[in-house]
């Protein structure tokens, strides 16, 4: 990649002024850096996306043979729900933590790597000088690694939807519970970019990659844990009702997903989320996990323009 | 590595090992009225690993292999990434196996039998790490 260097006034008769680098380089610049990181979050993804596959075809067909079983109260068919209950279901919700934590991992390994590296070896003296500018380096740079990581988050939550699928059928789990909603549709993929755009910002605040990666990692569970425990409940998806008939019956992946029940006077109040509010309830997280993430490469973007060189 | 710089491996060992001693002391009494609802057993894998000796051995372990990781990587990240699939693998391993094949019953030689074997392993990776070391500066 050639150095454009540019005469800081151009002198008299100089010629015309030469027409600024494309956006299009930053492509290449960004994959020889960060390939490293980008084949090693797609090898990792790729090789767990396998293992939940092949495991995901054995649950899948236990599921089956549990749910075809008859009659269903008989001996083997109790066993076989045991059976199913104790491998296949604690592998599964094995699976289903360590996922929780995936955009956690997947934000300290890629985020903090992009500046941080940068600042603490002192290479940026050498990055931000050239042609392309500090500026349109460090967008470019953040956007096609979000928008790369992210499609790759959000393809490893569709494998992941497709093997958990048998437990919420065979645990009565319902899609919006917390660790599950978290993990489908598009969620996975905006808490994986929020990871991401809170390393870099903490990589480009903080300037060294260790520490960047233990704050970020302290950042997210904040964000996470005000996610579940406050902001969800307020989405204005949810329904308050006194109709106690939705309630009844065992608890199945359709039933409504109670947030909390208080009573006035004599009437009983539920206040719910229908399951058919799924998807207004991914876009709403998805949406101001987005407006974070831009928010927070804003910032890191005016971190580079403030930073002396 | 100069000799100056040597003890500060076991040091940080041990500071990492007792540490997690506290939390696990601290964890097993804020989790102890779970036991009883969740249907748990103090022998149930995932209760098992967070007490007392078993979750400090595990710990130790984690460090070592960290450790002998990136002395054989000597890349911070990539030694990361080495040494948390290489723990998650060993872990899974050893509850997939020892779930259904565990040589001794009881809680406390249970413990003990995990907190040696892992304590084996962790010698052996420190050793590895030296003979690392001591190959690459002679």
């Amino acid at each position: 990649m050639s150095v454009l260097t540019l005469p800081a006034q151009p002198a008299a008769g100089a010629g015309p002024a030469l027409p600024p680098v494309p956006w299009q380089r930053m492509v290449w610049v960004t994959w020889r850096q960060h390939r490293g990181m980008l084949v090693s979050v797609t090898a990792v993804l790729a090789v767990v996306s396998v293992f939940l596959l092949v495991v995901g075809l054995k649950v899948h067909h236990d599921y089956t043979a549990l749910i075809n079983c008859h009659p269903a109260s008989s001996d083997a068919c109790n066993a076989a729900r045991s059976s199913f209950n104790n491998t296949d279901w604690t592998m599964g919700n094995t699976i289903l933590i360590l996922m929780n934590f995936a955009p956690a991992l997947l934000g300290i390994f890629t985020g903090p790597a992009v500046f941080a590296r940068e600042l603490e070896t002192g290479t940026f003296r050498y990055a931000w000088t050239q042609g392309i500018g500090r500026l349109r380096w460090t967008i470019a740079k953040l956007v096609l690694l979000a928008a790369v990581i992210a499609v790759l988050a959000w393809a490893f939550s569709q494998v992941f939807a497709w093997f958990f699928d048998p437990f919420l059928g065979f645990e009565g789990m319902n899609v919006l519970a917390a660790t599950v909603f978290d993990t489908r549709g598009i969620d996975f993929a905006a808490w994986v970019l929020l990871a991401f755009a809170i390393g870099a910002f903490l990589g480009m605040l903080i300037r060294r990659v260790i520490p960047a990666m233990a704050a970020t990692l302290g950042a997210y569970l904040g964000v996470q844990l005000l996610a579940w425990l406050v902001l969800r409940d307020d989405y204005p998806v949810a329904i308050s009702t006194t109709n106690s008939s939705l309630f009844t019956g065992p608890s199945t992946p359709a039933s409504p997903w109670i947030l909390k029940t208080w009573t006035v006077g004599d009437t009983d109040w539920w206040r719910y989320i229908p399951v058919s509010r799924f998807w207004p309830m991914q876009f709403i997280e998805s949406g101001w996990l987005l407006v974070v993430a831009i928010a927070l490469g804003a910032a890191t973007v005016w971190l580079v323009r403030r930073r002396a060189a | 590595m100069t000799a100056r710089t040597m003890p500060v491996r076991p040091c940080l060992g041990s500071a990492v090992t007792i540490a997690a001693l506290i939390v696990s002391q601290l964890f097993a009494w804020l989790f102890a009225p779970f036991l009883k609802t969740q249907d748990l057993t103090v022998l149930s894998p995932a209760v098992f690993d967070t007490r007392g000796l078993a979750y400090a051995a595990w710990t130790l372990t984690a460090f070592c292999l960290g450790a002998f990781l990136g002395t054989l990587i000597r890349r911070v990240i990539p030694a990361m990434t080495a040494s948390l699939a290489a723990f998650l693998a060993i872990g899974g391993l050893t509850w997939a196996y020892l779930q259904n094949h565990y040589p001794v019953a009881a809680f406390w030689p249970r413990q003990l039998f995990e907190s040696g074997w892992l304590l084996a392993f962790s010698a052996l990776l420190v050793a590895g790490t030296l003979r690392l070391i001591r190959r690459s500066v002679a």
